[in-house]
């Protein structure tokens, strides 16, 4: 159409011909940048070509990896609730990784867990700024303490200590970015730190009672929010060679969830502006053998959960009269911690034992602990077993005991990065 | 005007501080900062750089190289390089990757000239036909242990002078001639390795894992048994039986070993059989006499010749 008005004026000045040929130079012109990106229909958004391969292509695949996680135990409890076993195909991480280009690289973790699909990873990092810093964005593992940025497979023990999960989850992803950026001190010594940014970091951790009958309010973050209301983590660490044989990480981290509600869930009961936050210090050392077979690895977390940590349904002394209920929050401070020494004898061979104790949050001064025996075979560098024996003590709730064993697989390059 | 006498000594002042730094000695420049991978190519650095390097080794010569404990030192180390040098076939595939990336050292980057694969350009073994983790840790592009090939040395260091020159082209004159004294030395020690060789030849041996493969290749001896019944996979009760009935019906008289798999099943098998365990470094520093290449070679021709009770004398 604008070339058609713009041949106008020429074939009004008597120039048909000249109007035709600039026509057809235009037309010839605007079908040549069309051919140069893969044919798309008029107002589809621009877009390049598929890097030198075409949809069918195999090359520039992505690497592909697996790691599958059987859970076999049995379990006796000092209460009402029921023993006995469980098998049960615990795990399952489909991790999809590669580079995007020289500067960014994605990875996606897609879960099987308790017999639910679901994505838990998906994140690009940037790499591409100056010095050592970079930018990661998407869906991920937050960076506190030693062990949330680990998937479950990857820890030392066959469950995240009581601790971490009770006061952050099972598992913390969430939707954000994270800055993060390391420097060398001296010849020996590297500083990491990072900051992140998220839309929603309240993981689990919250507790919940499992006895009762009755359903709590539950924690909702909005949608939309105020950039100072967005969750935040951060974290500072610490690492130095020890001698010739040994390495001492110590390191500081918290997580803020500065805006949140409990909604009674079927009501329009709802308790606003709350807040809570944990702070975590972490210490370990590790000394292995001039050879690397032996290997002592002794640590811990200690944490603190301060703010609105839980929320309860009062019914105002009328269980009849649901108009009058209201939601009662626990504005309160608890503290846990985790200890551990695990030693190793062989290349393939280890055991250790784990002590996590926490005050629960909620009212009253309660408190829980477990203790964790746990043995690691490795039946080849890419197959492990482990057998695990853990007593926890609950008081307020059943006391329990649990023989576990774990088989793991991996299958493919399943790495998520250095373990730091 | 006439220049006052003050002005010319000031004149000539700033012509002397103009001229004289060109002709001053110049200062030192700072050495080359290499990082290796294993003490092998580390030594080798040393010995061909001279003075003009500053070398460290990522790994200890004692450590099993497949899982080498990863330290802050070894980040801190590979973000300042100049120079980086691994052997390449996977060797350092387990913990080597990730450390690279966090690095973020422009320098030493895959591709870039202070990157230096050492394997490139040599004729690997034990190549898989195809590629499953059911024949277990293989390497995919072969075995890469080849610093124990008599005739590796060689190929690693001519794979370091390369790197040096192609890093730091001033220093190549003391480059060369570093790299010919010390393909000088090798070349004397040489001819007796080739002699202990012919009366070698033909022996069978038993291996823990596949890391001497090149090394009995080249002495045109034989790997009867291997007790790990595949690379990396512990052995059950069934394969150390099957190892014994083996080494028995074959006449197998040494069981090579490094010091990270040389534990009570290598002992309980040695006396089974009536055979002598040899503890070999797999690795430069991987014993004390193992000081630099060269000495390595030679101390592991001469235990292997002792334990045959062949005479062997180490430079």
């Amino acid at each position: 159409m604008h070339t058609y008005r713009r041949i106008r004026p020429c074939i009004a000045l008597g120039g048909q011909r000249l109007g035709f040929y600039s026509f057809a130079i235009l037309s010839s012109l605007s079908l040549a940048t069309a051919q140069r990106a893969e044919v798309a229909s008029p107002g589809a958004p621009a877009r390049g070509g598929l890097g030198q391969s075409t949809r069918f292509d195999n090359e520039f695949n992505p690497a592909i990896s697996l790691a599958a996680d059987l859970l076999f135990d049995w379990m006796e409890f000092d209460g009402p609730s029921e023993d006995g076993q469980n098998l049960s195909l615990r795990r399952v991480d489909l991790l999809v990784a590669d580079w995007i280009d020289p500067n960014a690289f994605v990875w996606a973790t897609i879960a099987y867990e308790e017999g639910e699909l679901g994505l838990d990873e998906t994140a690009m990092e940037y790499v591409g700024l100056p010095g050592n810093h970079s930018l990661r964005g998407g869906r991920f593992f937050i960076d506190f303490g030693k062990q949330m940025q680990m998937h479950i497979e990857q820890l030392r023990t066959i469950d995240r200590p009581l601790v971490l999960r009770d006061y952050l989850g099972e598992e913390l992803a969430a939707d954000g970015l994270q800055w993060d950026n390391w420097f060398g001190v001296g010849d020996a010594t590297l500083v990491r730190f990072s900051l992140g940014a998220f839309s929603d970091v309240s993981g689990g951790g919250h507790h919940h009672d499992e006895e009762s009958d009755e359903v709590d309010p539950t924690l909702q973050v909005a949608d939309r929010k105020e950039a100072d209301d967005l969750g935040f983590t951060a974290r500072l660490t610490a690492m130095s060679d020890v001698g010739e044989n040994g390495t001492i990480q110590y390191g500081t981290s918290a997580r803020f969830l500065p805006d949140f509600s409990f909604d009674q869930p079927g009501t329009d009961l709802t308790a606003k502006n709350q807040n809570n936050a944990v702070y975590g210090l972490d210490l370990t050392y590790g000394w292995v053998s001039d050879d690397g077979v032996k290997r002592w690895s002794v640590g811990g977390e200690a944490l603190l959960f301060t703010g609105d940590l839980s929320a309860a349904l009062d019914d105002n002394g009328t269980p009849a009269n649901a108009a009058d209920d209201f939601i009662v929050t626990y504005d309160d401070s608890v503290t846990g911690s985790y200890w551990f020494v695990d030693h190793g004898w062989t290349l393939n061979d280890s055991a250790g034992v784990q002590y996590s104790i926490i005050q629960e949050p909620e009212v009253g001064e309660s408190r829980a602990s477990e203790l964790d025996l746990y043995y690691t075979r490795q039946l080849s560098e890419f197959l492990r077993l482990r057998v695990g024996l853990t007593f926890a003590e609950l008081q307020h709730g059943e006391d329990s005991v649990r023989l576990a064993f774990q088989l793991t697989g991996f299958v493919g390059p399943h790495g998520h990065g250095l373990n730091w | 005007m006439k220049t006052s006498n003050m002005t010319r000594r000031v004149l000539f002042l700033l012509l002397a501080l103009v001229i004289c730094p060109r002709f001053a000695p110049s200062a030192p420049e700072d050495p080359l900062t290499v990082v290796a991978t294993i003490p092998d190519l580390a030594k080798l650095a040393e010995e061909i750089g001279g003075a003009r390097v500053q070398v460290r080794s990522l790994s200890k010569g004692t450590e099993n190289l497949h899982a080498v404990h990863v330290r802050p030192s070894m980040l801190v180390s590979l973000s300042k390089a100049d120079l980086f040098l691994e052997m390449g076939l996977s060797l350092e595939a387990a913990w080597l990757p990730e450390l690279l990336l966090k690095a973020k050292n422009e320098r030493i980057q895959v591709g870039a000239p202070g990157f230096q694969n050492c394997s490139d350009g040599w004729d690997a073994i034990g190549v898989p036909a195809e590629l499953s983790r059911k024949d277990g840790d293989v390497h995919p592009q072969g075995n890469p242990h080849f610093n124990l090939d008599p005739l590796g040395g060689a190929h690693l260091a001519e794979r370091v002078h390369a790197a040096l020159v192609r890093v730091d082209p001033l220093g190549r004159e003391l480059y060369d001639r570093n790299f010919e004294l010390w393909k000088k030395r090798l070349t004397e020690r040489q001819k007796a390795w080739q002699e202990l060789a012919k009366q070698l030849a033909g022996k069978k041996v038993a291996v823990y894992h596949t890391e001497y493969d090149y090394f009995v290749k080249r002495l045109d001896m034989k790997v009867a048994a291997s007790i790990e019944p595949k690379p990396g996979i512990p052995p059950g009760p069934g394969d150390i039986a099957e190892v014994i009935k083996t080494m028995k019906a074959e006449g197998v008289e040494v069981i090579l070993t490094a010091a990270w798999s040389n534990s009570r099943l290598v002992t309980d098998i040695a006396a089974k059989t009536g055979a002598k365990v040899v503890e070999l470094p797999n690795q430069v520093d991987g014993a004390s006499w193992a000081t630099d290449w060269i000495a390595l070679m030679d101390g592991m021709h001469e235990r292997l010749a002792t334990a045959y009770g062949i005479d062997f004398k180490r430079s």
